[in-house]
């Protein structure tokens, strides 16, 4: 009987909780921000899908109580919108202008400089399919797990776990050929 | 130094085999000063994916961005009668009644039931008037020993009594 109460005072609790925006929306918005860049690879986009994302959350606040992970959804949310301009961006014809600065060469055991380093990742990063993309901006950039990941991009964790397998193969070779002597 | 472990970690983060601790480790790895040669060629990437994790939206994003105020999730308000909020009341109060009204017929219904046949009664003497000259000697037997304790004079109830 004791659980019972606690269990109906917690609910209630939470239900009866102050939300805000500012603390229970904004934090998200730099992993929201970095997961935009990475998939439409333009920074000004990328802004804008944060703040469609942003509202697009608080507005659906009513429906919060159902969802597991606030951060997880939020990813979610952005992802698909990022994938709805890049569909739409497509339909227009892409510029080549929008594409991110590709360094003439890299020569990686030289030092290189932080713009440099981070160049040379969105270099690599930007060679591989939207999926594999996301799924090593989640992994690697974000560090969630193969469940996070999967409940971020509606695929089963086996299937991510295959494409991250891709992804990494794909990156080992494009690095042997920036490295120029292969592994 | 053996390098042997990183080596292994690394070939297994190539195969997609790696876990996220295991990976944190060979993050760590690449992000310190000396890293051997033959590894150095790595120190780029792991430094390059830490570097994008930074990235961070400006700060005149907030400026621009369009924040609602603090709320409360809305509660409906749902107005009731006088007998609606009394139902619970009501609802306690049958289920008692019905309660006690089931028990007492159980009750009543599992007792055995008594003869109360008058024309099938029968006594069990045969002699009236034997049995009368006992109750009374019975009852004065009774009286004689309450007067030895109270000291009063004995009635003789066979006297003014005529048997019958």
């Amino acid at each position: 009987m004791s659980v019972t109460f606690r269990a109906l005072t917690r609910l209630h609790n939470r239900e009866m909780k102050e939300i805000s925006f500012r603390n229970d929306v904004l934090p998200f918005k730099d992993k929201i921000f970095r997961l935009a860049l990475r998939i439409t690879m333009n920074r000004a986009e990328a802004e804008d899908i944060v703040q469609d994302t942003l509202i697009r959350v608080w507005n659906k606040r009513n429906e919060w109580s159902g969802f597991s992970s606030m951060e997880a959804y939020c990813l979610a949310v952005c992802r698909n919108l990022s994938l709805d301009r890049i569909s739409l961006k497509e339909n227009c014809h892409a510029t080549l202008e929008d594409q991110p600065d590709t360094p003439d060469s890299f020569t990686p055991h030289d030092a290189l400089t932080r713009k440099e380093q981070i160049s040379l990742v969105e270099t690599l990063l930007a060679g591989l399919p939207e999926v594999q993309r996301s799924i090593i901006q989640l992994r690697e950039i974000e560090g969630k797990n193969y469940r996070e990941i999967a409940e971020i991009l509606n695929l089963s964790e086996e299937k991510v776990k295959v494409y991250l397998f891709r992804a990494r193969q794909r990156i080992k070779q494009a690095y042997a050929k920036i490295d120029g002597y292969g592994l | 130094m053996d390098y042997k472990y990183i080596e292994q970690l690394l070939e297994r983060y190539w195969e997609g085999q790696t876990s996220l601790q295991e990976e944190a480790i060979l993050h760590m790895f690449f992000e310190q000063e000396d890293v051997p040669a033959h590894l150095q060629r790595y120190k780029p990437l792991f430094e390059g994916l830490a570097q994008q994790a930074k990235i961070r939206l400006d700060e005149t994003f907030e400026t621009h961005l369009p924040i609602p105020e603090k709320e409360r999730p809305a509660v409906k308000a749902r107005p009731i009668t006088y007998m609606q909020r009394l139902s619970p009341l009501y609802k306690a109060a049958a289920i008692v009644g019905i309660t006690l009204t089931l028990g007492n017929a159980a009750q009543s219904s599992f007792k055995p039931e008594e003869d109360y046949n008058d024309n099938g009664y029968q006594n069990s003497y045969e002699n009236a008037a034997a049995v009368y000259a006992e109750e009374t000697e019975t009852v004065k037997f009774v009286s004689e020993r309450m007067d030895e304790v109270n000291g009063n004079d004995s009635l003789d109830i066979a006297e003014d009594t005529p048997a019958p």
